[in-house]
């Protein structure tokens, strides 16, 4: 079996998402393919450095005490005089490593304003990155909480081809809807979200462009959850319209 | 041999010294990853606990050719924290419920040598840089499975997508992460 075989299944292997059959068969075939294994090392470390973005929280004090009776205990029980051997010749030579490492940190040291000036520049595109990924992770938080309202949007006659979902927060009153496949328009026009209650007219709410294949459009609900009837998108001129006045691209309801 | 690996080596041989270095440097990521993915400090410090006795117990598993001790160590992680969420949602037969994330803090743990630390810091805003590049719509389905535990199909019911889309996305995101962290 070549590697382009399995090109497809390593994401999929990493997330294990993979069918069982599919995945022994993987795994026999990564056994005696280095191609494979360090291209699997390769996205593995990739997907394991996202938690390297997250906020850093302490764990309590009293958790490294108890790790280390717990250890210590092990020691007692399981482990073997034999291991202790090597320690001395390990520590001599992580002492060494550590000196190394001191003397090259020290150089590093001296070249410091440079490097300050840099390391302010970094700070702030940091923080910039750091709120980014705030942001996408409140998002995703939306999506995956227990309360949250999912509404599925349909493309309407000559739209066919659009369609979205939209999830709706009941406690904040927030929603996110990605939508798909949205028509062209002309400069003069823009999308309009209509947040709708039975029996009233539309609420005008968001005013946005498509924005590639998926566009994502975040509002807030001027209105009770539980009172809203149906999400509406209309085309309007640019810069949105207080009653929908173009054609209507997608809807949904919201299941109750 | 990297710091990291020679504390690890200090552990195979019952160095209780190496390990609590380890715990010193890595304890604050595992504890932050498990709590993002369990929202819940307890079970995440459960976690901390299986995570840190299985280094302890099983160092041998490592295996420098599959990635690196902090990977490995993530890996360990998320396992377990999914596993524990998986059966906690299984319990309470409700859907994963993620509150607001904790708040920062800026300067993490670290292994006891500035070149380290400096190195750590810097790999922190090369993720950064090279989530900014990848597109929302792959970045989303992404997390919701790492951090969320969510299958492809469920993830694709959520967004409304088709599977293919949702396997798409994934794929094209991190293998886009992996090209943008090998260029940095």
């Amino acid at each position: 079996m070549s590697k382009r075989e399995f090109e497809d299944d390593y994401v999929e292997y990493l997330l294990d998402q993979l069918e069982s059959a599919r995945r022994d068969r993987f795994e026999a075939h990564l056994k005696g393919c280095a191609e494979c294994k360090k291209e699997l090392a390769e996205l593995r470390e990739a997907l394991f450095s996202l938690p390297l973005t997250l906020p850093l929280k302490q764990p309590p004090e009293r958790l490294k005490d108890l790790i280390l009776k717990q250890a210590t205990a092990d020691s007692v029980l399981f482990r073997v005089g034999w291991r202790q051997r090597g320690y001395q010749v390990w520590a001599l030579a992580a002492s060494v490593l550590l000196l190394i490492l001191g003397v090259y940190a020290w150089q590093q040291w001296q070249a410091g304003v440079e490097m300050d000036r840099q390391v302010s520049l970094l700070r702030e595109e940091n923080r910039r990155l750091r709120e980014s990924n705030q942001s996408l992770s409140d998002r995703v938080d939306l999506l995956t909480r227990p309360d949250t309202k999912f509404l599925r949007m349909v493309g309407l006659e000559n739209y066919a081809g659009t369609s979205g979902s939209a999830f709706l927060q009941p406690a904040d009153r927030t929603a996110v809807a990605f939508i798909h496949e949205l028509p062209s328009l002309s400069q003069a026009q823009d999308f309009q979200m209509w947040v709708i209650q039975n029996g009233r007219p539309p609420i005008p709410s968001e005013v946005f462009k498509s924005s590639g294949v998926t566009t994502e459009v975040r509002l807030s609900v001027p209105i009770q959850v539980n009172e809203v009837a149906v999400l509406a998108v209309t085309i309007e001129p640019a810069g949105g319209s207080p009653q929908p006045t173009g054609p209507m691209v997608l809807a949904g309801r919201f299941e109750k | 041999m990297g710091v990291e690996t020679d504390l690890l080596e200090k552990v195979k041989t019952g160095d209780p010294a190496a390990l609590s270095k380890l715990y010193d440097s890595y304890s604050a990521i595992v504890y932050s990853f498990a709590e993002r993915i369990l929202k819940d400090a307890v079970s995440a410090e459960s976690v901390v606990q299986d995570v840190f006795l299985t280094v302890w117990r099983k160092a041998e598993q490592f295996s420098p050719e599959r990635g690196s001790l902090c990977t490995w160590l993530l890996t360990l992680t998320r396992n377990k924290a999914i596993d524990a969420l998986r059966s906690s949602a299984r319990r309470n037969s409700t859907h994963v419920s993620i509150s607001a994330e904790p708040d920062a803090c800026e300067m993490p743990a670290g292994i006891d040598d500035p070149l380290v630390n400096v190195i750590e810091g810097e790999k922190r805003d090369l993720v950064r840089r090279a989530l900014a590049d990848i597109p929302d719509e792959q970045k989303i389905p992404i997390y919701l499975n790492f951090y969320n535990g969510l299958s492809h199909q469920e993830i694709s019911e959520k967004l409304g997508l088709p599977l293919g889309t949702v396997k798409t996305r994934i794929r094209l995101g991190l293998e886009r992460l992996r090209l943008e962290l090998r260029q940095s």
